[in-house]
This record gives structure tokens, sequence and C-alpha cells, in this order.
């Protein structure tokens, strides 16, 4: 499955959430269980999705993206309105007069400074974070959200909506989308009081400067009315540049309004339509770090649920008592008692091993024939076993087929035997109602 | 619904068959492994789905425990004309007379039930009677019988006799696949041996096999990152001193941080790979109860690692102080040779306005220094190493030795320059250099 942007936030948000107050997700209804097959990024979808159900959740996971549209819509008002008033200041009232000069570089020139050190910064140095205002976002979210004792679920859901949408793969190119939109709505706003301007007064055209002569003008209005006429727009009559008549100053008037569009809001709505699409592009590429200890934690119960476990077919036996086993005996095995192995490594030199050894028991019908010739006697005998190998039924079956008044049981070991291991042992002495003053450990001589 | 493929999974008792599973699920807690013959006195099965349904089910059974007297039982009861599977689904409604085969009736009723038998041997036994009795009896269900062994790496092991006796009995598909110590390999082969025998399920083994691949993979992925992130933030770290704060508490506070960043990693690891604390308090691994024993500062954990103890005194405590001018000649040299002065001023302004404001306003900055990373890489590889060859049905004490089974290899300088830029604020991207640590940690891990 693939996570959309906004699925990704949103767990982000839950994760904030949960991550301070883990109860409060799922108050009025459990935790969902993945479904057959689901995978891990199902079940965190499922497990969005329960949460959401709780309309406090699901109110306040939206309310940041609610502000955060409102924010932009001020945004845009408060800068067209701020283009709209400057308007006033770009021309001179008193006089009736507009000087192109201070016009074209209020508007044209300071956009154009601060779109090429956009461009700068963004693709020549091509970072990630954007500096000043990425550290200026972080204090903020840290001292509004990071460093509470005790965060509301409000304050944790906004914490995982601004650290996702500002998140490093994103901040600049958000930041940059922002400041365009700001920008174009601050040359739109300029523009609306121009042309408010132009069309109720009555201007004239001048050019002052005390350093740049005639020849500067000239040459700056032709380059830019070159692109100007490229596109098919009006160039200015530029043999007639001051106290024109009215036919001359409309063309000046569109000379600087196809100089606003041109220069300025062009160039300003295509870095603001390339920094949407790459804050698009990189949203459709961003990662939720599932390396996170949140996540790890959740994958895990996800793994654990995995395999349906069931019982098939219960142990219905009695449970055993629980006797305490008896330890083993003390009591030194008659010198004159012959030893047989049952179920002994048949590869070992038991001979070497332990006295008198006159043969090993490995199967059923040497068992049953042992069994015939053992019990017709009246001399002790040693049954030995490997403490090792832990005893069976059918290992028990055959101690309890041999005369238990001569028997003596031999648990061998070649190192301290662990404690279940003995004490796997005692209970089978026990099941075989062997005598326990006949049951000993015997360490082999190495 | 009933899964498209059950396979049983049958064996003398203490064999390691509810071992065998708690391996393949991943999960230390299925069914009850313990010393003792006999542990599992029921049936358990474990299903899991693909493409949303219940696909594939493994059934843990009881050991058989007494085959020979099982084996002869049901010789009379082929003396009565009752063949194979007629044979065995005579002795289950006979269950009643014989109490002393309940356990096996149990054993018997799943190899009617399921489509494949994988029958754990335990390799460090001999070849006993009583295990011939055994194969001897499953043969009678008339369905493929798949040899699993275990125990493989026990020095006791005998697995060439095993496969002698096994290739004797006409069983010649078989799979090594130690429980104890882990080897996707063979948890691969062990599939594929199944997709042999069971040709009308190969897609649907495939599948899981695929999934049990990408679980196994994305597992390894999230470890590595997990890692790489705490190589990141420990590298980044760093702790302002006014020259009235005390050196010594502000160590100290450095110190602690790192302790707890690194259990914490050791916690988050833990559960990527399904393990508990008490699962890695059985090994011998500096790590009890979900602690690391060895404290990262002291100059123990150095001997241990086989670290350069004279390094080590050099740097006191393993912490760097003040301003390295290590990056000083790369960071003007990278800029330089870009032949952009103005990146070189940024990148100067960068790396080195801190510092500089640093020393101008009488500050002192705490960072941990190189040896300490090497120690956590160190540490993390090691635990990487062992948790991912580590089974899920292992409960008792890896065989470690003092000495890790890695060491560092020779291109981690570099990585940890890269993290030291990065953490500066002057190399790549922080995720950048995660992503290449993570990729790069994956890579030396032998799996």
């Amino acid at each position: 499955m693939v996570f959309t942007f906004k699925q990704q936030r949103e767990l982000e948000q839950l994760r904030a959430v949960e991550s301070q107050q883990p109860e409060i997700t799922f108050p009025f209804n459990a935790e969902p269980r993945a479904a057959d097959g689901d995978t891990f990024e199902d079940w965190l979808i499922l497990r969005l999705q329960h949460a959401k159900i709780n309309r406090a959740v699901n109110i306040q996971f939206s309310q940041p993206e609610r502000f955060f549209q409102r924010f932009q819509v001020t945004l845009i008002i408060i800068l067209m309105l701020l283009g709209l008033f400057s308007t006033a200041s770009l021309i001179s009232t008193d006089q009736q007069q507009v000087n192109l000069f201070w016009l074209l570089g209020a508007l044209l020139g300071v956009n154009g400074i601060t779109l090429c050190i956009w461009l700068v910064v963004i693709v020549l140095l091509n970072r990630h974070n954007s500096g000043l205002l990425s550290g200026l976002l972080e204090w903020v979210l840290k001292r509004f959200f990071s460093h509470k004792a005790d965060p509301s679920l409000q304050q944790s859901a906004n914490l995982g909506w601004w650290q996702t949408t500002f998140s490093p793969q994103l901040q600049s190119w958000r930041f940059s989308f922002l400041t365009h939109l700001a920008w174009l709505s601050f040359l739109l706003g300029s523009m609306l009081g121009l042309f408010a301007v132009f069309m109720t007064q009555q201007y004239d055209f001048i050019w002052e400067s005390t350093l740049l002569n005639e020849h500067k003008f000239t040459a700056i209005i032709e380059n830019l009315s070159r692109a100007i006429e490229f596109v098919g727009l009006p160039p200015p009559p530029l043999e007639q540049q001051a106290y024109s008549p009215e036919s001359l100053r409309q063309q000046w008037a569109m000379f600087v309004f196809s100089c606003l569009m041109m220069y300025a809001l062009a160039p300003r709505a295509i870095a603001l339509l390339v920094a949407s699409a790459v804050v698009r592009v990189t949203q459709a590429h961003w990662k939720l770090d599932l390396s996170n200890d949140y996540y790890i934690a959740l994958r895990s119960r996800f793994n654990q649920d995995q395999w349906h476990c069931k019982i098939l077919d219960d142990d219905d036996a009695e449970p055993a008592s629980p006797t305490t086993p008896n330890a083993f005996s003390t009591q030194s095995i008659p010198k004159s008692a012959l030893w047989y192995g049952l179920e002994v490594n048949p590869e070992l030199a038991w001979g070497q091993l332990l006295p008198r050894v006159q043969g090993l028991i490995n199967d059923r019908r040497q068992a049953i024939t042992l069994q015939t010739q053992l019990n017709d006697s009246s001399e002790p005998f040693v049954l030995f076993v490997e403490g090792r190998r832990l005893p069976d039924r059918g290992l028990m079956r055959s101690i309890k087929g041999f005369n238990q008044q001569y028997l003596w049981l031999a648990i061998v070991a070649d190192d301290d035997l662990s404690a279940p291991q003995q004490h796997a042992w005692l209970k089978a002495t026990q099941r075989c109602s062997l005598n326990p003053q006949q049951c000993v450990l015997v360490r082999t001589q190495q | 619904m009933k899964p498209a493929l059950t396979i049983a999974i049958v064996g003398h008792a203490n064999t390691g068959k509810t071992s065998l599973l708690r391996t393949l699920l991943r999960n230390s807690q299925f069914g009850d492994v313990r010393d003792e013959a006999g542990t599992t006195r029921h049936v358990e099965s474990a299903a899991i789905a693909l493409d949303h349904q219940l696909q594939i089910e493994f059934r843990d059974t009881p050991g058989l425990e007494d085959s020979s007297a099982l084996r002869a039982y049901l010789g009379e009861i082929e003396q009565q004309g009752h063949r194979s599977r007629d044979c065995l689904q005579k002795s289950i409604d006979a269950a009643g007379d014989t109490p002393d085969f309940e356990q096996e009736i149990k054993v018997i009723k799943q190899t009617l039930q399921c489509q494949i038998l994988l029958y754990v041997i335990d390799c460090r036994e001999p070849i006993f009677a009583k295990y011939i009795d055994e194969i001897a009896v499953l043969r009678l269900a008339a369905i493929p019988i798949l040899p699993v062994l275990n125990f493989i790496h026990d020095q006791h092991s005998s697995l060439a006799s095993w496969k002698q006796k096994l290739a004797e009995l006409g069983l010649h598909a078989l799979v090594a696949f130690d429980t104890v110590a882990f080897d996707f390999e063979a948890e691969r082969r062990l599939y594929q041996k199944l997709q042999t025998l069971l040709e009308e399920h190969h897609s649907l083994l495939q599948r899981l096999l695929d999934k049990r691949q990408a679980d196994w993979l994305q597992l390894q992925k999230t470890a590595s990152l997990r890692i790489a992130h705490l190589l990141y933030d420990i590298g980044k770290l760093e702790l302002k001193l006014t020259s009235e704060d005390s050196p010594g508490r502000g160590l100290e506070h450095i110190q602690n941080q790192v302790r707890a960043m690194e259990q914490q990693a050791l916690t988050a690891v833990l559960h990527i790979m399904q393990f508990n604390e008490q699962d890695v308090a059985m090994s011998q691994l500096p790590v009890q109860e979900g602690n690391w024993q060895l404290d990262i500062f002291s100059a123990q954990t150095l001997k241990t690692l086989g670290l350069d103890t004279a390094s080590a005194a050099a740097t006191g405590a393993a912490v760097g102080v003040g301003i390295d001018l290590l990056f000083a000649g790369m960071s003007l040299g990278a800029a330089t040779a870009t032949g952009a002065a103005l990146g070189t001023a940024w990148h100067t302004g960068k790396r080195f306005g801190k510092n500089i404001l640093n020393k101008l306003s009488g500050h002192t900055c705490l960072r941990v220094d190189d040896t300490t990373l090497d120690i956590l890489l160190l540490r993390q590889l090691w635990l990487l190493n062992t948790l991912f060859h580590r089974g899920h049905a292992a409960n008792t004490q890896s065989r470690l030795t003092g000495k890790p089974n890695v060491t560092i290899p020779n291109d981690w300088r570099q990585n940890r320059q890269t993290i030291r830029a990065s953490a500066a604020g002057w190399g790549m991207a922080e995720s950048d250099v995660v992503n290449h640590i993570a990729q790069w940690i994956s890579d030396q891990v032998r799996t």
C-alpha cells in the first residue's frame, strides 16, 4: 500500500498524540486488529480511521490544516492591501507626475533582487533546510508544543501536523511557496492600486535621476521593451518622455503595466508554480520514518498478530499432582551388580567409563529379551541412562518392565546436570515407581 | 474457512518442534518450550493469510514418545487387514482402548488431516530404533515427509549419519535448519523443499516465501535505520558550556544522554527483531534484561571490544571538547573546488560561525568524540549480527566469547566524517546521511 501525504501527516499526528497520551485515541472503541493479509501499512491506516471515529480526534486532526489555509488567505489579503496602499508612496500625487525610474525601481528592482536571492539560496546551495526560517520554526514548535510537560490533544495534533508539513525535505520549498504567494499578492495589490490611480487621475511620466542621464534612461527602457515587444505588447514612445499628450500618457501607463506583468508578476507566478509543483512532488515522495520507535513498537505488535494461533486439540488429561520429587540417592551401588545401558549412545566406549558394562539396550526387542533374562534372577542389576537425554514414555515403559526389586537406575553424566534435567529424571523415577534409594546420579570418569 | 495448505510438525519429544515454529513465526511466545519431555501436550496451529485469505497453516503436535510400542500396536491392526491410512484411522477409532497412546493418537489425527509432515530430528541424538519406528508410523499416512535436521551446529551433532540413514529410508529431500542458530537461507530452503514436494502448492508457497523474504528484509532495514539514527543523533550531540559551568558536570550530562540514547535504540532493535528483554538476558552479550552491562565510557568496554585502549586514554573520558579543526581544510577545500566564492562564504560561515561565536562569547562546546562513535558502531554491529542469527526458540545462552565477532570496517571513517559534516550543517541532508549509513550497516551485517 502506498500512503498519500495527507494520510502520512495524519499518522504523524496520531504518533504525536499517542506518544504523549497513549490512552487518548481509543477510549471508546478497541484498537482494531489487522484483517487477514493486511500489510503493516494497511493496519496503520485502519488504526487511523478508527482513531478518527472519535469526533474530538477527527476535528482536532483537521484543525491545523484549516488554520494554515486561513493563514494563507489572510496573508494574501494583507499583502494585497499593503500593495494597494503602497501605490501612494510610488507616485507623487500633488504634482500629478510619475517618476518612471522610482516606480519601476521600487516595484521591479526590489522584487528582482529578492527573486535572485531566492534563486541563489534554493538552486545553487540546494539545501534541504532553509536556515533562519527553519530555525525559527523549530524554536516556535519547541516553544509552544514540545516543551509542554502535559500537552493537550490539540497541541500534540498541531505539533504532528507542523512537523510533517514543514519537515526538512519540504521546508525550503514550502517557505518558497509562501514567499512567492506573498510577493505575488503584494504586486497584484500594487498593480490594482496603480490601475485605480491611473483610472481616476491624469499623470505625466517623467524621468528624474541625478546620476543616470537620458542616455541611460533610453537604454534601460529599450532593454525593458524588448521582451514586451516580443510578446506583442506596444513599446513605449521613447521620443516623447515628459509632459506628453494624452495618447502618449496612455502608452506610458500601458508600458508600466506591461513591465509589471512581464518582469514582476510573471516571474513570481512562475516561481510560485515551480514551488507548488516541487512541494507536490516532494509530498508524493515523502516517506514516513518507520524506524521511529513508535512505529517499531506498533510493527512488533502487528507482527505478533500476523499469525493466527489457536489450540486445536487440547490436553484434557488431569494435571499431574504437584509432588516434590525426591533427591537422588547417595547409596552405593552393589559392586557385584551388572550394568546395562538403556538408550545410550552406542558410539561411546561405555566399558571404559563405567564398571561391569554387559551390553546396551537400544530397541524394543532387546529390551524384552533382557527383561525375560533378568526378571528370573535375584541378583541386583543396574540400568544406566544418559542424564542429558530426557526420559520419555517409551523409556519409562522399558524400565517398568524390569523387576523393580533388584533394579538400580544410574543416571550418568559427564558434567553437572541442569536443574530441569535432574527434575525430569526424578519425576521419571517416580512415575516408574522405582525405589528412591536405588536411583543414583553417576559421574563418568574422564 | 479451511486453509489451502496445512503442514504438521511432528517428531520425537524434545526435538524442537515448537522451537521450529517459534523461529519460523519469529515469535518467542508461541507454545511452551522446556527442558522436559512432553512439554507440548496439545495441537496448536498458526495460520498466515496471503491475499486476505488464510492460506497456510502450521500445526504443532505433541512429541511421539513411545513409537516402538505404537508401531507394534499398529502392526497388530495391519495384521487385521487394515493398511496405510486405514490402519491409522482404525487406531484413532480405537483410541479409547489405548490410553497410553493418547499423545500419539493426537499426532496420528494430524497426519491424516495435513498435506505434508515436517519431521523434526534432533541431530545430536544417535539413530535409535525408536526413531526408525517413528518414521515407519508416519509413513502410513502416505503423504510427503520432509525431515528437518535441528541442532546442526551443536558439537555433538551427527548430521552425516542422519543424512545417510534418511537416504537409506528413501527420504532424500531434507533440510538442515537450526532453530537456535537462525539462518534465513535455511528458512528459504525449507520453503523451497516444500515446493518441490508439493507441486500443486508451488505458487502458494512461493508467495509465502516472497512475503517472508520481504518481511525479513524490512526487519533488517528497519533495524539498520534505527542504528543509523542513533549514530547520527549521537554524532550531532553537543552541549554548550559557559565559563561558569562545571566541565565535569557537562561531561556527565552528555555521557548520560549518550547512554540513554543507546539504551533506547537497544530496546527498539529488540522490538524490531521480535525479541524481548528476557530473550537477550539469556545470551552473553553485555546486555542483561534489556540493559547494556558494560558502560560505553569504561576502559573495560574498549578492552572487551578489542579497541585501542591507548587512543581511548588519550581521549580521556571519550568525549571530545571544543573546536575540532579536522573539517576546516575539508570545508574550505571542497568549497574552493566548486569555484563559487559565495558558496565558500556560505559554507565557512555555516561551519565556523557557531564556533567563532562560541569562542567570542567564551562558550565551550562538548561533543561526543570519534572513539565513542566507534564503540557505538561496534556494539550495534555486534548486537545486530547476534540477533539476526538468533532463533526465536533460543532459550539458552548464546556462546559468545568476550570479543565481538565483528570489527570496525575500513570505510567507517569516511561515513563517520559524513555524519559529522552533516551534523555540523554543511554536508548532506540528515535524511540522506541516515539512509546512506543504514544501507551501509545493512551491508556490514552478515545474514
